[in-house]
């Protein structure tokens, strides 16, 4: 049939051409990145669900909402666990009961109405309304009652009904806002104090929001911010790269460069629960075999990252209770194989199956870090095995009551604590009596209880010895490191991350170069 | 033929009416949005309080009757994560996708329909066998990795494209592109397959004899012969582009149905989730009986056996 063609009838290689053409054309588009000097772009990995203030706390809301649209009565310095003045002036405890907050004059919400004693009390009992369910009471006021009073314009007094030594801090994670948001209905979006204002919300595209002109703080550099979200870490980081945004709070370590960004403590701490009940690892001796057999520096740089950094409690050194005399263990095999030996010469049964879970995407290299600790315990005659499963499956085995049934567990868990007082971390992790803990030691309830009840240095070091019992004394766990979070930073800005990174990107802790 | 589509529109309502059901029982069986929405140590009154608010304190039976009668006045109630109609949500999300994907599809079968009588005209030359790679390799890449290859060429080496998110006509390139490849790839080679069989088909031979110009007789006579196996193949892909839009929206950012059904399912948002589904399941429904009055506008033999 190719007799019938005649030339220059039909030329597949001029539409090939054509096709060539038109390709090269769209190709040739350069994208233009209009931003003026005092603009930046912000790109998260998701989208905040709802910009609710009551919700601030929540790490996705939080990014967008927290000391950006709304302002709490005071913060924590994620640097160095301080508590500083932000809508309240000062503060003091009344008596055991009672503290009082004398409020700051002369500061308007964003639509002009202003902040006093009366807003704040509707605040405070908005955001602590059980059926609202908001984040802030879920997690540091559920089951506690406060009566709260406004005794003059500027003067709110706070009372519970047993003493709470740390009621500041708590009150750190309430943000204001004005009286308009319905009592018992949550909303998407609130009116608060803080130096941006909303512009607008484009649902799944960005958030935009603009310098308040009459914020009563300093005024901040950043005139205009927009939050997009991209779910890649590598997309985020190229955004970074091409000049489309200025910022990604946090990135994977392999789209990480160091000139480019800054990596920083992401408030995680990762560690192995022992099951200290079952057999065979209720004898101490397995326990402290198991803390032998990590070589954690063999961890590091390979399946996790290399700036991760050995933990020896489960709180970072910038959390009150922190105490600086623990040591990490040594990598010792020979001594933990010299210690399984031992008990099972006592009848311990070491050969016992021990159900290693890990969660899926808990965090980056879990599987990586879970099967090479596996090696390592088996390696030193323990016989673990590792079982991956998802957040619905892990969470009630985390939880009371345990399985009476079950094997011996190992846990791999992460805690994430960055407001300020070991009370969120211990309890529920160590105390008899906590929903997650696995101790049941007496010395340590009360020591626990004791310094839940105290105020500054003593609450301090009945801390410390509460981790030495439970490191030293009980073993009650393998501590395993500290995380660390990666972010990208534009060529434009000046942006240090830190603790609180994962939870808020402070706007106006942005400068320009 | 009308009898033909009554019959596929009755399969159709009942293929839905299943589905309203499966993605009822399966959206539980993943457990429990309590878990995911409280903090680890949240206590059982408050978690009492969530079940209670959102309804899961209810027997299961129970909730299924609120369902289907939320269905019926198409009010699938509020979104858990975002506290608004998950309704609202999914009409606001879905015409992103519809024009992601009603673009890519014509442009996917504009190409195709070019590429594939090219490499049909000679088979096993150097032009077939380059399209034929090309197409292959299209056809069998993964959404994700190219995603991201294109991303990294494109937009941070040669900085041609933005990388993601939506705006002017450049946002659009990269995912389309794509959502091109797959779909592009298989019908080219669909056309390709069915323009070769009728270039020796006896009537190509008699239109050839009278004389007729080549570009003719490829682009008219023996394309136009193709059209109803591309429309097919294209019709099965465009069923496909919805599972590709949930990868290429959440990669570039595409506030689109897709990336909102990938976040109901990992939130366990069950009521954006069933009303996502719904609206998706009732689009390709939609699609499907276009495909079928398509096919009897193209072929005569179907309009004459069925009417």
């Amino acid at each position: 049939m190719l007799t019938y063609l005649r030339r220059g009838q039909f030329r597949p290689s001029t539409s090939l051409a054509a096709i060539a053409v038109a390709a090269a054309l769209s190709a040739g588009l350069a994208p233009a990145f209009a931003q003026t000097p005092a603009e930046v772009t912000v790109v998260l990995d998701k989208e905040p669900p709802t910009l609710e203030p009551c919700h601030a706390l929540q790490g996705l809301v939080g990014r967008v909402v927290a000391n950006n649209l709304s302002e709490s009565l005071l913060k924590r310095d994620p640097a160095t666990g301080e508590l500083t003045p932000v809508l309240a002036t000062g503060w003091e405890q009344l008596d055991d009961l009672t503290w009082r907050f004398k409020l700051r004059e002369g500061v308007t919400f964003h639509d002009g109405s202003p902040f006093n004693a009366e807003v704040a009390k509707y605040s405070v009992e908005r955001s602590l309304n059980p059926t609202l369910l908001c984040e802030t009471y879920n997690k540091f006021f559920s089951g506690m009652k406060l009566g709260v009073t406004a005794v003059d314009d500027y003067t709110l007094d706070i009372k519970s009904e047993i003493p709470d030594p740390i009621m500041p801090l708590r009150m750190a994670t309430v943000t204001m806002f004005t009286k308009d948001l319905p009592m018992d209905a949550r909303v998407t979006q609130g009116v608060g104090t803080g130096p941006y204002k909303m512009v607008e919300w484009l649902p799944g595209q960005s958030i935009v929001v603009e310098r308040f002109p009459n914020y009563w703080g300093e005024k901040p550099a950043v005139e205009k911010a927009t939050f997009v979200w991209r779910s890649e870490s590598s997309v985020r980081a190229a955004m970074v790269a091409q000049g489309e945004a200025d910022l990604a709070p946090t990135i994977s370590i392999q789209d990480f460069d160091e000139a480019k960004g800054a990596s920083y403590p992401n408030s995680e701490t990762i560690r192995l629960q022992l099951d200290v009940i079952m057999p065979p690892m209720d004898d101490i001796r397995v326990r402290a075999a198991i803390n032998y057999a990590i070589d954690r520096d063999a961890l590091r740089g390979t399946v996790l990252s290399k700036d991760s950094i050995p933990a020896t409690q489960i709180i970072l050194p910038q959390i009150n209770g922190y105490n600086p005399d623990l040591k990490s263990w040594p990598f010792n095999p020979e001594l933990a194989k010299a210690l399984i030996e031992d008990a099972r010469a006592d009848g311990v049964p070491v050969d016992r199956e021990i159900a290693f879970y890990g969660r899926n995407g808990h965090f980056e290299g879990v599987l990586e870090t879970q099967q090479a600790i596996t090696q390592m315990l088996n390696d030193i005659g323990l016989n673990v095995t590792l079982q991956m499963m998802d957040q619905s499956q892990m969470g009630p085995k985390q939880m009371k009551p345990f399985a009476e049934n079950r094997p011996p567990e190992l846990i791999v868990d992460q805690h994430d604590n960055n407001r300020g007082d070991a009370v969120f971390s211990v309890y529920g992790k160590y105390h008899s009596e906590g929903v997650f803990s696995r101790t049941e030691d007496p010395y340590l309830d009360f020591l626990i209880d004791t310094a839940t009840s105290q105020t500054g240095e003593e609450r301090t070091k009945t801390w410390q010895k509460a981790f030495d019992r439970i490191e030293n004394g009980l073993i009650a766990d393998a501590m395993l490191f500290h995380m660390v979070g990666y972010a990208a930073v534009g060529p434009r800005i000046n942006y240090t991350p830190n603790l609180a990174t994962n939870s808020e990107v402070t706007l106006s802790s942005i400068s320009f170069k | 033929m009308w009898e033909f589509l009554a019959r596929r529109i009755l399969f159709s309502i009942f293929a839905i009416m299943m589905l309203i059901v499966a993605v009822f029982v399966l959206a539980r069986v993943t457990g429990s949005p309590a878990l995911l929405y409280l903090p680890v140590d949240a206590t059982p009154q408050v978690i009492e309080t969530f079940n209670r608010v959102h309804g899961f304190d209810q027997p299961v039976a129970v909730q299924f009757i609120r369902y289907l009668d939320g269905v019926v006045h198409l009010d699938f109630g509020k979104s858990i994560r975002r506290d608004a109609p998950a309704m609202d949500l999914v009409l606001q999300a879905f015409p992103w996708t519809l024009r992601l994907a009603g673009v890519t599809l014509v442009l996917s079968m504009v190409v195709a329909l070019i590429a594939g009588p090219i490499a049909g005209y000679r088979p096993q030359g150097l032009v077939d066998r380059s399209i034929g790679t090309l197409s292959f390799v299209a056809a069998s890449s993964p959404d994700f990795w190219i995603a991201i290859i294109f991303i990294l060429i494109f937009a941070v080496q040669l900085g041609w494209l933005p990388t993601s998110g939506t705006g002017s006509i450049q946002y659009w390139i990269l995912p389309i592109s794509v959502l091109m490849l797959k779909i592009t790839g298989v019908t080219t080679q669909v056309v390709r397959g069915s323009v070769v069989s009728s270039l020796a088909s006896p009537y190509v031979k008699a239109a050839r004899a009278k004389g007729m110009p080549e570009r003719r007789v490829v682009f008219i006579h023996a394309l136009r012969n193709s059209l109803i196996s591309a429309v097919a193949v294209a019709g099965d892909q465009a069923r496909g582009l919805i599972n590709g839009a949930v990868i290429v929206e959440t990669i570039f950012g595409w506030p689109g149905v897709g990336r909102l059904m990938m976040e109901a399912i990992t939130y366990r948002d069950f009521a954006v989730l069933q009303a996502a589904v719904l609206v998706t399941a009732t689009a390709i429904f939609v699609l499907n009986i276009v495909i079928d009055i398509l096919y009897a506008v193209l072929d005569p033999r179907i309009r004459m056996a069925t009417t």
